[in-house]
């Protein structure tokens, strides 16, 4: 709002309050800062497990240490995109104080005016032309915080594209990485899939009801993507869950993976490396249109079919669906879980994780990971209509040493002891 | 651990994974990030501000699937070490065993 815009103090025109809705810029700040402590705390993790990686499995020699430098200087990258973010949340949480006064003196302003115009003895007009000066200085702020603020998101968001040291393993990479010189982004605004590996944004025989999307989801909407709408509605604002919470195995796009850190030194007698299917979606379960099997997990006929990511937000889990995401109903910024796999009666978490040679250590791993899904999965069966009583099952992918078998096998007995009632069934590999 | 090499390779696996939940937490992160930013700019009522966040949310997307990219190498890379040194190890282990069976025909001769 330029202050020559107003109309002048004491007169009976009303002033435009500015627009911008400051509470939400605070609530926005606020989520803004937590995320960089987040973005901190991934770099840190990053860093430690880039010594208790090697340390761990006994590794040493010139590929564990590849392997830990890259892990480092991803860890430190990670970790400095924490200052950038906590800027912009400053700068805007600035601005948002500035834009509140300013509103509150615009409008102060429009009522004292009116006040005045209702009683025409003039007694009022000093305090309108007080009010009306105070509007008129408050507006200029804004306006000066506003392109502070602007200047400084700009010089902090340069600041991400410096994360990495120019010459770094993790940089050199990226820098190898046709997909990602060629704009792939996690959250693309424009529809911009790599040509090739992926049907076209275009491609017309997108199935009604397939939409791309990872946040808001309003059911089904025809063929219209809607990434250009990708704001939360107000108060609606996600917060990010639990680190046990986040989801599992994130499909690769096409192209981006190859041999990756030089591990000349491993033996060479290994299976050859698996490419990644070809009809995989690119990430979470975000699909381009053409593809099948994810999206909101409804057919062509607009009936429930089987989908990869769908959620309750949209309609009931269906025997088939695999990563179905289960959000609070009274909140769908908090995610109470995701069901790896829905079965026809029975919700199934998987995980690939063989075991440890100790069992304390197998121990602690199930305790970690294993007992924490349980207790979701027991949380989310009440928001999932026909599996409120559905049995649980943890289902080891690529089967179990011993060790590990033991160790799960007694704390879903513990776990099952209290929560009577409740099945849970083990199984291991293909056994399954 | 295995009868060739100190590796142990259910340790790359695990680590494997440890990465892939860090890839997870960058993705979402991400999402989170680029998510806050976009509402940023559309209740900031300031065009230069608005645009601003608009650009750091591109920013912040093009950097963080960078980053995430980084992420899957690493658990990838250590899941395809893992199947190797274990593919090799079991090798190993099957040739010793070979060898006995064989009465090690190759070993000195009686």
């Amino acid at each position: 709002m330029s202050p020559a815009a107003m109309s002048p103090a004491g007169t009976s025109g009303e002033m435009a309050v500015p627009g911008g809705d400051p509470a939400q810029l605070q609530t926005l700040a606020d989520q803004l800062e937590v995320l960089g402590k987040e973005t901190g705390n991934l770099g840190a993790s990053t860093r430690q497990a880039g010594t208790s990686i090697p340390s761990g499995a006994d590794w040493t020699g010139d590929a564990a240490d590849s392997f830990s430098a890259f892990a480092d200087d991803l860890g430190q990258g990670a970790g400095a995109a924490e200052a950038p973010l906590q800027q912009m949340a400053a700068a805007v949480r600035q601005y948002a104080a500035v834009l509140s006064t300013a509103q509150e003196k615009t409008q102060t302003f429009n009522s004292v005016t009116q006040a005045a115009q209702d009683y025409s003895s003039g007694s009022l007009l000093g305090d309108a032309e007080m009010a009306g000066q105070d509007a008129m200085n408050a507006l200029q702020a804004l306006q000066a915080a506003g392109d502070q603020a602007a200047a400084t998101v700009t010089s902090a968001a340069g600041g991400l594209g410096e994360l990495f040291k120019p010459a770094g393993p993790v940089q050199t990479w990226i820098d190898k990485q046709a997909v990602l010189s060629e704009g792939y982004t996690l959250v693309p605004e424009e529809p911009e899939w790599p040509k090739g590996d992926i049907p076209i944004w275009e491609e017309p025989e997108f199935p009604k009801g397939d939409i791309p999307i990872w946040e808001e989801p309003q059911g089904p909407k025809g063929d219209i993507p809607i990434w250009e709408e990708p704001e939360f509605p107000k108060g609606d604002i996600p917060i990010l869950p639990e680190p046990g919470e986040f989801p599992g195995d994130i499909p690769i796009p096409p192209g981006l993976l190859g041999p990756l850190i030089n591990y000349e030194s491993a033996p060479s007698q290994g299976t050859p490396e698996e490419e990644p299917p070809e009809d995989e979606p690119p990430l979470g379960g975000i699909a381009p249109p053409g593809t099948t099997g994810t999206g909101l997990g409804f057919g062509s006929d607009g009936q429930p079919a089987p989908a990869d990511n769908a959620n309750n937000y949209v309609r009931p889990p269906v025997p088939g669906d695999t990563n179905y995401q289960v959000f609070d109903p009274n909140d769908k910024g908090i995610t109470i879980t995701d069901i790896d796999s829905v079965r026809s009666n029975e919700l199934v978490e998987n995980k690939s994780f063989t075991g440890f040679d100790t069992p304390s250590q197998n121990e602690t791993w199930v305790q970690n990971q294993v007992v924490p899904k349980l207790d979701k999965y027991y949380l989310a069966r009440q928001y999932l209509p026909g599996y409120e009583n559905a049995p649980i099952g943890i289902n080891f992918e690529q089967g179990t040493n011993q060790q590990l078998q033991d160790a799960a096998q007694q704390a879903v007995a513990s776990w099952e002891q209290a929560h009577p009632g409740v099945q849970v069934t083990i199984y291991s590999g293909g056994n399954s | 651990m295995g009868a060739g090499f100190s590796v142990r390779p259910s340790g790359l696996s695990a680590g494997g994974q440890d990465m892939g939940d860090l890839q997870a937490r960058c993705q979402l992160i991400a999402q989170y990030v680029v998510a806050t930013l976009t509402s940023m700019s559309g209740s900031a009522g300031h065009a230069g501000l608005a645009a601003a966040l608009k650009g750091a949310a591109g920013r912040t997307d093009t950097v963080y699937t960078g980053m995430w990219a980084a992420y899957g190498h690493t658990s990838q890379s250590l899941a395809a070490s893992a199947d190797t040194y274990s593919s090799a190890d079991q090798a190993i282990a099957n040739q010793i065993r070979a060898l006995i069976r064989g009465g090690w025909r190759g070993g000195p001769q009686q």
